[in-house]
């Protein structure tokens, strides 16, 4: 073979090696056979199949017959919506800008990493949609960013999910007080600090809201400054922005209902709120929401008083209720951890199930398209070995939007993305179980140099 | 004892020596006429003129071609055979500009989220050229490697400032500015513990002061039209410097190193709608369509990755890896190496034409590194134009720099061999018709073939892994060296034990202990001239480790 002859065969290979990247489609068409589909607004539907057209579910039924498209065998396998998880920090190069107790005007969807090993990790437990949150530093952290787990894109942009409503961080309690009083020895330093900070914020983004009404009624001559800051406010005023609050205690819970409530904010879920048992009616009565852990507190002062049977009583309340992991290891079973509602306080397999899908889907405003298996909504699935609640549960292959991101039979030993050429393998020191912060709680990451002492 | 007394008599007479000078620098020289002949010209990119000759008056070139009569009053380059280029144009680096120490005190903040602008990093107004010092040995060393125009960019954070354009001819202040204030120099860096401190906060207050100009421009010219009545303009510094940034009358050249931060980048831009120039980007391969349809200027970093090596992956921690991971691991690194080295060539092929700018690569490796890219498919035309007429159409330079020819600045490489081979010496360099000549010397031999190095010195280390760096001493007393490893950190001093040499090679062991932990640390270094390489092993894996000479001759 001669130079040229290689040369050609080489650049047709780069070729069409490019044209597969640029054909990489984020929908995608898959008929899955035979599985034991757990709709979850629509009951359990014995050898039933599920086809997903152009990313979106089109049909669910018996004996669904097509033409050449990639065919799952689901047979004693169970098909579920994708799991939703409504607090995790993965796939973010950034958690916290810890440097102001309001922090509006940060994005982490401006710092989000496609890279992150942790999205297929997720994905290994049939998670499909995370919401990536900025951390619990500031009173009001960053903006939050939902991203569907589209692992192999390599744009940032390619794992936002479109359409999906904004969200913001809002923190209580002593991490705030920590990072500010504590540290730099400004406000917030207590618990009646903290909601004066809120009000000071709701407060600048009224008067900007004004300044840009006077402006465009012609009352003045010049539009304020622009400022970001203000421009998120006003827009968490308007109702654009869905508020999710890092919150344990009942007693300052309480306390930010009644500041929304003074400012007309109404769509807020409260994030871990261990002590949500004891104001959930009046989180009901809200209409406030509520993402808590299944089983887990006494990490800090703050958490001490906490119970297992909290998403079962804030669930029977009728606070819309959601299990989450704030942990890039806690997200591979959230199956598992929603199955505890049913060891402590005996929810029903759909209630369970609910907490995993269509309760996070409603907290982050996305239910219409995600949360369930229905005709038209997105093609988010995970399929298990045994029943999902089941301990023996084992995650065999999850979709999203058609696409398979994750196959059990396809898990090789090295699953980055990106590999240094220049790399050695990390030491003991970089593992994150031996950093200050452990795997657990990523709430506070890029916050422990601004602090002296470990926790 | 002679000898003795006649360095003394020197000594004694120096003072009168001094007395006895002329100041060379203010005699007019002879003649500001060069003559260069019998050269083969590679005028420009895929151009040659063969056995050709140039003259240069005045610091400009009149002439190039094969018939150009000698003159009697110029100065005649004995060049004989040799290759003459157009030297080359850094089209972004920092040099000139003395590196701060950037973990140096920081003054004290009481809001850590709203600190001046200038702690924050926030300085879109400040000159590169104020902070460029025309002694600086980086002008003479980019010099000696080829170049004769540089591009500066201060050093900083999130908005260091306004970029320079200036002549490496080494000549004063005063005479080598070309142009200030050419482009705005941008980057992902953030500032410790004040805002913005995480690059998240960094794009919020980029995009902040962005819209923040567009207004006060707004306001600007309103109050130019008809200021009675209206609220005074009155912006900060930050603001006003970034007027020029949105009415697209000013570039911004912003530093993107892996393919991630070029994807944000680019989104930024696309937000925003500046004029972008996509700066010292070094991982290039995942991201060459997206580069494509951007139709965005990009100058590349020529920081390649260092070939990995079989042998050398043998440590302590890999041993737990099965053989299958270890097979795949390396696999996998062999084919991020070889991803490296021949994207510039399919960035080529994808009809995308680049420039190099060296904020992180060292230009000192540029000829070693271009031939490792020629090597995996670049063209050495491709190369030479990313050396010179690519950054001059982008600086606006194009018309006076980037080609020997005629009317053009008198800059000129004149080198023993075609550029990019491997045995090309630069024998002479002309800048502003300057001539500065090189001594060609044979290359100094490695320790493998028996030569040592001289490598006593302060050294800079850094172990990225551990986000540690500080500086080495390194003294020798005939065959014994000594080591103290200061911490840059908190300045504490450590001394090497068991320090031996083997070639260019220095080996000794640390005990750190810090917080009632102790570590036994063995140190390998390899040393190159002015530089070192190696690793730092313990118990707990191996991490690399590198350095540079401080303030090398």
């Amino acid at each position: 073979m001669n130079i040229m002859v290689m040369k050609n065969i080489y650049l047709l290979f780069i070729s069409l090696f490019i044209s597969s990247v640029l054909s990489a489609q984020n929908d995608g068409d898959v008929l899955i056979k035979n599985g034991t589909v757990i709709t979850i607004t629509d009951g359990v539907k014995e050898n039933t199949d599920v086809l997903i057209r152009n990313g979106k579910i089109e049909q669910i039924g018996e004996g669904i017959e097509v033409g050449d498209i990639k065919t799952i065998d689901a047979e004693g396998l169970f098909v579920m919506p994708g799991i939703i998880d409504a607090h995790s920090h993965i796939a973010l190069d950034v958690v916290n800008e810890a440097t102001n107790p309001v922090t509006a005007e940060v994005f982490v969807g401006d710092g989000l990493d496609p890279y992150d090993v942790g999205i297929y990790r997720a994905l290994a437990g049939g998670v499909t949609i995370s919401h990536a949150m900025h951390g619990s530093a500031n009173a009001i952290g960053g903006q939050c960013e939902t991203i569907k787990h589209r692992y192999g894109e390599i744009d940032p942009e390619a794992i936002r999910m479109d359409g999906a409503p904004r969200t913001i961080k809002f923190a209580l309690g002593e991490n705030p007080m920590r990072v500010h009083g504590e540290r730099s020895n400004i406000a917030p330093a207590t618990r009646m600090g903290m909601e004066q900070i809120f009000r000071n914020a709701f407060e600048e983004g009224k008067a900007y809201i004004k300044a840009k009404k006077d402006f465009a009624s012609g009352n003045a001559e010049l539009a304020p400054l622009y400022n970001t800051r203000s421009e998120v406010m006003a827009d968490i005023l308007k109702g654009d922005i869905i508020i999710h609050c890092h919150s344990y205690r009942a007693d300052e819970i309480y306390m930010l209902l009644k500041v929304l409530e003074d400012y007309g904010v109404k769509r807020i879920c409260f994030q871990h709120v261990n002590e949500g048992f004891k104001v959930a009616p009046e989180l009901a009565a809200y209409g406030a929401h509520a993402s808590v852990f299944s089983d887990w507190w006494a990490y800090k002062f703050e958490v001490y008083y906490s119970t297992a049977y909290n998403a079962a009583i804030l669930a029977e309340n009728g606070v819309v209720t959601s299990i989450n992991s704030d942990s890039g290891e806690l997200i591979r079973h959230l199956y598992h951890e929603a199955a505890k509602t049913q060891r402590y306080g005996s929810l029903s397999d759909n209630e369970a199930l609910k907490l995993i899908t269509l309760n996070p889907a409603i907290q982050l405003g996305i239910e219409d398209r995600v949360g369930s298996l229905e005709k038209g909504k997105d093609g988010d699935i995970a399929i298990f070995k045994n029943h999902p609640l089941s301990i023996y549960a084992i995650p065999q292959m999850t979709i999203v939007d058609g696409v398979v991101r994750f196959d059990i039979n396809e898990d090789n030993y090295d699953m980055r993305l990106d590999v240094d050429p220049d790399e050695t393998i990390p030491t003991f020191f970089e593992t994150e179980s031996h950093s200050h912060h452990g795997e657990g709680d990523r709430c506070m990451q890029d916050v422990y140099e601004f602090l002296n002492h470990k926790h | 004892m002679k000898k003795l007394s006649l360095q003394f008599l020197v000594l004694f007479l120096s003072p009168m020596l001094c007395f006895a000078q002329v100041d060379y620098d203010k005699i007019q020289k002879a003649t500001d006429k060069v003559f260069i002949k019998d050269v083969i010209i590679h005028d420009k990119p895929g151009s040659t003129i063969e056995y050709g000759a140039i003259l240069i008056e005045g610091g400009i070139i009149k002439q190039v071609g094969k018939r150009i009569a000698e003159p009697n009053d110029a100065l005649i380059l004995t060049a004989d055979s040799l290759h003459v280029y157009p030297a080359f144009i850094d089209a972004l680096s920092h040099s000139g500009i003395k590196k701060e120490e950037e973990d140096g005190e920081r003054p004290k903040v009481k809001f850590p989220g709203s600190p001046p602008d200038d702690v924050a990093g926030i300085t879109p107004g400040k000159s590169a050229f104020d902070a460029i010092s025309a002694e600086s040995s980086d002008i003479s060393s980019m010099r000696e490697l080829g170049f004769g125009i540089a591009h500066v960019a201060p050093r900083g954070r999130m908005l260091p400032g306004q970029t320079a354009i200036i002549s490496l001819s080494g000549k004063s202040k005063d005479e080598i500015l070309l142009n200030e204030n050419v482009a705005n120099y941008s980057q992902l860096k953030t500032s410790p513990r004040v805002f913005p401190s995480t690059m998240i906060g960094v794009l919020t207050k980029f995009k902040e002061l962005y819209k923040q100009a567009e207004g006060a421009n707004i306001h600007l010219t309103k109050y130019k039209a008809s200021p009675v009545g209206m609220k005074r303009p009155s912006y900060s510094d930050a603001i006003t410097a970034m007027i020029p940034v949105t009415k697209k009358q000013q570039k911004v050249f912003f530093k993107a190193e892996s393919a991630k931060d070029v994807h944000r980048i680019l989104a930024l831009k696309k937000e925003l709608g500046f004029d972008l120039v996509l700066t010292d980007v070094k991982q290039v391969y995942p991201v060459i369509d997206h580069i494509k349809s951007a139709n965005v200027p990009v100058m590349v970093s020529l920081d390649l990755p260092k070939k990995p090596e079989d042998d050398k992956d043998k440590k302590d921690d890999e041993e737990d890896l099965t053989s299958e991971e270890m097979k795949q691991l390396k696999e996998r690194k062999a084919k991020a190496y070889n991803d490296y080295v021949g994207q510039l060539a399919l960035l080529d092929k994808a009809g995308v034409s680049f420039g190099f700018s060296w904020i992180n690569a060292k230009p000192k490796k540029m000829k070693e590194n271009i031939q490792t890219l020629i090597e995996n498919g670049l063209s050495e035309d491709t190369a030479l134009k990313g050396l010179t007429t690519v950054p001059a159409q982008l600086l606006g330079i194009s018309n006076i720099a980037g080609t020997a020819e005629s009317g053009k600045l008198g800059n000129l490489i004149i080198s023993t061999a075609p550029i990019f081979e491997k045995d090309s010496k630069i024998k002479f360099m002309i800048v502003d018709g300057e001539i500065f000549e090189y001594e060609i010397k044979e290359k100094k031999k490695k320790s493998d073939n028996g030569e040592e190095i001289d490598i006593a010195g302060t050294y800079t280390y850094e172990i990225s892994q551990f986000g540690a760096s500080g500086t080495f001493r390194i003294s020798a007393e005939d065959d014994d060296y000594k080591v103290i490893m200061v911490d840059g950190d908190d300045g504490s001093e450590l001394e090497g034990q068991n320090v031996t040499r083997e070639g260019n090679s220095l080996g000794f062991d640390l005990k750190i202990e810090e917080d009632g932990f102790s570590m036994d640390v063995s140190v390998n270094l390899d040393f190159d001239e002015e530089d070192f390489e190696g690793n730092v092993n313990s118990d707990f894996g191996a991490a690399p480790i590198e350095g540079s000479k401080v303030d090398p001759k």
